[in-house]
């Protein structure tokens, strides 16, 4: 198993070429952002800016170059004679990994950025949507923390549109694996906007146990629970998500024939 | 010395069309083998099964007594060079050498720099840059330095010219004398390859119907031409696997040993592509 695990991190089209996608996605978000600090500048324009452009762009496209990876790894190993067993569970724990090295370049990029724009007197609020709306500090460790598992698990969401794909892809076809990404993140989207959708629920639950840790003295709607319970349920959910979907990628790859034709085979 | 079975291997695809049925054969360690058969006989299904990219609708294929299938272990010991590309075309040849080191430890990447200045192949360029001729060969190059004991070639003068094609057997023949790699070369150059084939395996509509060693394979048939009447008076009641006539003259294939031929007609060894398409349905 160790030489596949090598070839995904060290290899030349694993994490490498992973990296090497999203650094130009978000290189491409922080000039758009300077563009607009330019522009916010020239127009005299101060105090709060909210624009989350790293989490939902960037975090669509890590899903987009997790699933050309992905698709490309399965072609490669098989040409080098990696059986799908192995390729699958060097996939379970690798894709963990790689979401928790995007978490990390979104996260420093979103400090950077915000640093940046308070030179100008710009607050920007350049997190989750939700909390957006709340201005939280992202230099508040205990905010930090949260903002980093609150992108951790949603880059794991595209991620596993992305194992949908590949999964679908391989098995039966092209069109097969795009409706099926798109129709399971059509649907996440739909089920995380309903108001009382499990996770909208809680996030709106813990925007209240955080700000009642923050501002204790505050009148505000809170339900007393601990940050920790808060985390480890977000991040608990998130990994039951990824292991669903994981167990239908990898019952799509077991028998997936990988030949250069998407159907039939050459004979 | 290390063995392949494949045993009463079947595939049948989606639309239902049978690409093998019931191949049984095996493949010993140390030897050049010739897959043959014309288009859509089964060779790159077969190729593809042994190589783990598809899988058996019945069957199995061992290497020594265990299942190849799904084992990574015993994967390492055979390199499939299918006619299909696996590999991103953006790939340098220099990069899948280097990758090709951390799947397949006996890699011998000097063999495969050595073999890119033979071919005058430029390693630094990407496959997609690579012409059909050029890309056969960086697959052919892959598989020669791979150090696997078992490499299949399907189709691995695809786009060469003549004088590539010389080399590649010339250089067969040496990886083969020096390493003792097994080779089963699947092509439809057969006349050309006839000479580096030690057995061959002759595969019709899916199924295996011929597995002999070449010279016996060759010993299988023979030619007889001459004037159309005189032909067709010899070969009342014998079995006829091909006839050509052309104008008053007339050739034929015949199975068996040849007995008693009368004046007027010519007997002939009927080279390796003859012996195919006589034995895969004459000229249809």
């Amino acid at each position: 198993m160790r030489d596949f695990s090598r070839y995904l991190f060290r290899g030349r089209e694993g994490l490498r070429e992973y990296l090497k996608f999203i650094a130009a996605v978000f290189a491409a978000l922080f000039f758009i952002y300077m563009v607009f600090l330019c522009v916010l500048v020239h127009d005299g324009e101060t105090g709060q800016i909210d624009l989350s452009m790293y989490e939902m762009i960037g975090g669509f496209a890590a899903g987009i170059g997790c699933a050309v990876v992905l698709d490309r790894l399965l072609h490669i190993a098989v040409n080098f004679g990696v059986s799908r067993t192995r390729f699958r569970k060097c996939i379970l724990p690798a894709l963990p990994v790689f979401a928790l090295i995007t978490t990390g370049i979104i996260t420093l990029l979103n400090m950077l950025t915000v640093l940046i724009f308070r030179q100008f007197d710009l607050e920007l609020s350049c997190m989750g949507n939700l909390l957006t709306t709340h201005s939280y500090s992202i230099f508040r460790p205990r905010m930090l923390l949260f903002n980093i598992v609150f992108v951790f698990c949603m880059i794991l969401f595209f991620y596993t549109l992305a194992m949908l794909y590949t999964g679908f892809k391989n098995r039966f076809n092209l069109p097969v694996g795009l409706a099926a990404a798109c129709i399971t993140g059509f649907l996440g989207y739909i089920y995380m906007n309903q108001y009382d959708s499990l996770v909208n629920q809680f996030v709106n639950q813990f925007i209240g146990g955080i700000h009642y840790y923050m501002y204790p003295n505050e009148l505000f709607e809170v339900i007393n629970q601990e940050y920790w319970n808060y985390i480890i349920l977000l991040t608990a959910l998130a990994a039951l998500w990824y292991l669903a979907i994981y167990a239908v990628f990898a019952k799509l790859i077991k028998r997936a024939e990988i030949c250069g034709k998407e159907q039939g085979g050459q004979i | 010395m290390s063995t392949i079975t494949v045993k009463s291997l079947s595939k049948t695809y989606h639309h239902s069309r049978q690409a093998l049925s019931s191949v049984n054969l095996t493949i010993e360690s140390g030897r050049i083998y010739g897959l043959l058969g014309r288009n859509g006989a089964g060779k790159t299904t077969l190729c593809n099964i042994i190589g783990n990219r598809i899988f058996a609708s019945r069957g199995t294929v061992e290497l020594d007594g265990k299942p190849l299938c799904e084992n990574d272990e015993l994967l390492k010991s055979v390199y499939c060079m299918g006619a299909e590309d696996l590999l991103p075309n953006y790939m340098r040849v220099s990069d899948v050498i280097r990758s090709m080191q951390m799947f397949y430890p006996k890699t011998d990447a000097d063999y495969a720099k050595k073999l890119c200045e033979r071919f005058k192949l430029d390693p630094v360029k990407r496959l997609s840059q690579l012409s059909t001729g050029y890309r056969t060969i960086a697959k052919v190059i892959f598989a020669m330095s791979s150090g696997a004991e078992f490499l299949f070639l399907d189709e691995p003068t695809l786009g060469l010219d003549a004088n590539h094609r010389e080399l590649l057997y010339k250089l067969i023949l040496e990886r083969f004398e020096e390493t003792g790699t097994t080779f089963i070369i699947s092509t439809h150059l057969i006349d050309e390859c006839a000479g580096l084939f030690e057995h061959c395996f002759i595969l019709r509509e899916g199924s295996l119907i011929a597995d002999s060693e070449s010279d016996e394979l060759r010993r299988l048939a023979y030619t007889v031409d001459g004037k159309a009447e005189d032909v067709e008076a010899y070969l009342s009641g014998k079995e006829v696997l091909s006839r050509t006539a052309v104008g008053t003259l007339c050739s034929a294939c015949v199975k068996g040993e040849p007995d008693a031929v009368p004046a007027g007609l010519n007997l002939s060894q009927p080279s390796m592509q003859q012996l195919l398409i006589a034995l895969t349905g004459g000229e249809e």
